[in-house]
Parts: C-alpha cells; sequence; structure tokens
C-alpha cells in the first residue's frame, strides 16, 4: 500500500542516524505526502516522497545539531567549503575504519549522496531534484564523499602488498 | 584523452552518466593505458565494498501499520471540525482522494507517461547534459559540409545537415547521442545568446506529422517528423523562435 517506504526509511535511517527518529520521521513524511498528493504534478513518485523525507530529516537535523558531526553546523552550510577541509578533518583514523562506519561521519550532505547513488541506484538528475541543488553540486559531493571512503580500503590494499 | 581527464571521468564514467562520445573516449584510453587501470578498478572496488558492507535499512513492518492509522486517524479529527461544503466541493474532494487511492494502488504502470513524454524527458537530460559538462560539439564547425561528412561512418542514416546563419540560426556544430535505443546526430545551432539541440534520427512514421511544441522544465520542445526521420530540437530560447526555426527546417 505505501510504496517506496524502504528507500524513505533507510534515506531517514542514514541522515539521522538511529532507529525511533528515522521511524518517526518516515512516518511524518508519509503523512505530509499523503496531505500533498493533489499537488503532485505526476512524475517521479519515489523522488517526490524522497525530496518529503530529505526535508523532514534536514529540518529535525537542524533542531538537533549536536547529533551531527562537527564541521557539520559551520563549514558544510556556508558557500565557500575549503576543499581540503573535510577531507583532512574527517582523514583521522581512516586506516581503522569500516566503510560503514566512516560514512555515518561524513556530514549529511555527503552521506546523502552515497546512499541515494549507491543504495537507490538514482541517477545524478534524480538526486539533484531530491536534494535541490545542482547537478554539478550532486557530481562533486560524490567526488569527495567517494574520496573519503576509499581512505578505508587503502589500508587493506597495503597489508596485501 | 588525456590521463588526468580520464582520471577526472572516471567515476561518471562508471556511474553511467558520461555522453556516448567520451565514453568510447574515456574506453579507448583505458584499454591502452597502464595508469588509468588501476583507477578504474579501485573504483568498482570502492563501489562493490559500499554495496557489500553498507546497510540497507528496510523500514520495520510496523512502520507501514503506524502510518496508516495515523493518517486514518488524522483524517477523522478533521473531518468533524470542516465546515458544511457545498456540493460541487464534496466532488472535487471525492475525485482527489480517488486520484490518491488509485495513483498509490497502481502508481507508475497505471498512469505511467507516454513515449513522448518519455522522450521529452530524454531529449531535455540530453540538452542540460550537453550545456553542463561543456559538451556540446564533437565537431565544432560552422560548415554544414564539414558537419555531415563527419557523421558518415558514425551513424547508419545520413541526416539532413542545413546551415540557418543567414536566418538567425547559425549552425556551430554536431555531435553523436544516444536517444530512445538509437545512435541519433545532434545538431546544434546558435539563437543569440541560446543553443538549440536539433536530434535527427530515422522513423518508420512514414507521415509528415507538423511540429507539436511543449514544454518541459522550462525548455521549448518542438518535434515533427518529415522524410522518414523524427526532428526533436530544444531550447530555452522563446516558444516563437522556435516555430520558426522547425519551419526554416522543414522547407
Amino acid at each position: 500500500m505505501l510504496p517506496h517506504l524502504d528507500a524513505a526509511y533507510n534515506l531517514a535511517r542514514w541522515l539521522v542516524r538511529n532507529t525511533t527518529d528515522a521511524e518517526d520521521l518516515v512516518q511524518e513524511a508519509c503523512l505530509r505526502a499523503l496531505k500533498g498528493f493533489t499537488g503532485f504534478r505526476g512524475g517521479d513518485s519515489r523522488g517526490w516522497l524522497l525530496a518529503i523525507v530529505r526535508n523532514t530529516c534536514y529540518t529535525w537535523l537542524n533542531k538537533n545539531r549536536r547529533l551531527e558531526p562537527v564541521e557539520f553546523d559551520e563549514k558544510v552550510h556556508t558557500e565557500e567549503v575549503p576543499v581540503a577541509e573535510p577531507e583532512r578533518v574527517l582523514a583521522r583514523n581512516a586506516a581503522h575504519e569500516t566503510l560503514d562506519k566512516a560514512l555515518q561521519e561524513l556530514p549529511a550532505e555527503f552521506r546523502e549522496v552515497i546512499i541515494l547513488r549507491e543504495l537507490e541506484d538514482l541517477s545524478y538528475k534524480e538526486i539533484s531534484e531530491i536534494a535541490g541543488v545542482p547537478v554539478g553540486t550532486v557530481m562533486s559531493r560524490l567526488a569527495r564523499a567517494r574520496a573519503r571512503l576509499q581512505l578505508c580500503l587503502a589500508p587493506q590494499v597495503g597489508k596485501e602488498a | 584523452m588525456r590521463c588526468d581527464e580520464a582520471q577526472e571521468l572516471m567515476s561518471i564514467y562508471l556511474d553511467g552518466e558520461l555522453d556516448l562520445m567520451r565514453n568510447l573516449e574515456l574506453e579507448r584510453h583505458i584499454k591502452a593505458c597502464p595508469d588509468c587501470e588501476p583507477v578504474r578498478e579501485s573504483a568498482l572496488q570502492l563501489r562493490s565494498a559500499i554495496r557489500k558492507e553498507v546497510p540497507y535499512f528496510r523500514a520495520p513492518r510496523s512502520l507501514a501499520d503506524r502510518i496508516q492509522g495515523a493518517a486514518r486517524q488524522e483524517s477523522r479529527q478533521v473531518a468533524p471540525r470542516r465546515p458544511a461544503m457545498p456540493y460541487w466541493q464534496w466532488i472535487g474532494a471525492a475525485a482527489a482522494v480517488a486520484l490518491l487511492l488509485v495513483t498509490v494502488k497502481f502508481g507508475r504502470n497505471w498512469i505511467g507517461p507516454s513515449h513522448d513524454q518519455l522522450l521529452a524527458q530524454e531529449i531535455y537530460d540530453a540538452h542540460v547534459r550537453s550545456l553542463m559538462v561543456s559538451h556540446l560539439t564533437d565537431v565544432p564547425s560552422t560548415d554544414q559540409h564539414t558537419v555531415k561528412p563527419w557523421f558518415d561512418g558514425k551513424l547508419d542514416f545520413a541526416p539532413p545537415v542545413v546551415d540557418l546563419a543567414q536566418e538567425g540560426f547559425p549552425l556551430i556544430g554536431g555531435r553523436l547521442d544516444y536517444l530512445d535505443n538509437h545512435a541519433v546526430a545532434a545538431m546544434i545551432y546558435h539563437r543569440r545568446l541560446h543553443y538549440i539541440n536539433l536530434f535527427v534520427w530515422p522513423t518508420s512514421d512514414t507521415q509528415n506529422r507538423a511540429p507539436a511544441l511543449a514544454v518541459h522544465e522550462g525548455y521549448n520542445i518542438v518535434h515533427w517528423t518529415q522524410g522518414g526521420m523524427e526532428f526533436w530540437a530544444i531550447s530555452d530560447v522563446a516558444a516563437g523562435d522556435m516555430q520558426t526555426f522547425a519551419g526554416l527546417l522543414r522547407k
């Protein structure tokens, strides 16, 4: 009866990183989606729902900032992010981390592009519509997130050699 | 293609988001280049590691029940507070609810977009992509006699290539693209500061269909068929200009 519920829950769970809040937020988003259905002009219903889930989660994240990575507040929200910064800050302990944990510690904007691209298999354009940013921004966030996650794989290669 | 360019495009390529020509160029480069192959390998490794190790959290079964319960409760709470509505509003509301139920139940299968709508989306994607990655032309030339032979051997048909510089639509080049499961010819025209992408490929439709204008995401799309070819033109220039453009090409 509720299409795309798994996709909605997975995104929320990755954005807020705990089960209880993810469930509450998905419920809230679905109710908003159902209410707003008459405003839905056709097209991609999954993308439409995911955009609502994302907005709901970001509102929650803004209220609960202390739970986010420290870098999130000041730096990621400003236009000019020094390119080396997130990589440098987040690169600590990379060698001992699992991918799962590394992804959890990325700022939300970077986490979501990985989830939407790799787990939901969405196109750049679909992601850009959900996140409300240009395709170029999606591409650069993906590139930076991947560069960061790649650090988790590097040590294993080193050990084998 | 240079190595730095190839490596920068690698993940876009693996995401399947690179345009056809650069896709081919990159594939050719990787095959021949010992430095770029490892870059491709490690990007693939990362992708499979993410898909293997990063958990996909499925919604607990109780969540769907909870949401449906809450939706029912909410509609019950709202109902008594509503003032009496005139009958025509009830009809509107009932229609909206029916549409909602039908849409939720049958989703896109039932009210799926038509072939032309899907194609318009593809055309729009191709247009935006061509402007976005600064890959407007494979053969930048204002000379139709250069552009036309360039398509030879790359396509199994010969697209008509016309320069309309005299009429205010100078041809600036050609490109290969891929639409509706064909390799297609893309011709790029200038209109003042705007670009028009014209996509052409053969059709089995023998009728000449007159230009039909549609708007997609703020872009004007004109579609017609002539002489066994499909023509789709897209741009952000005014609708009137697009009609003129189509008219000139059909002469």
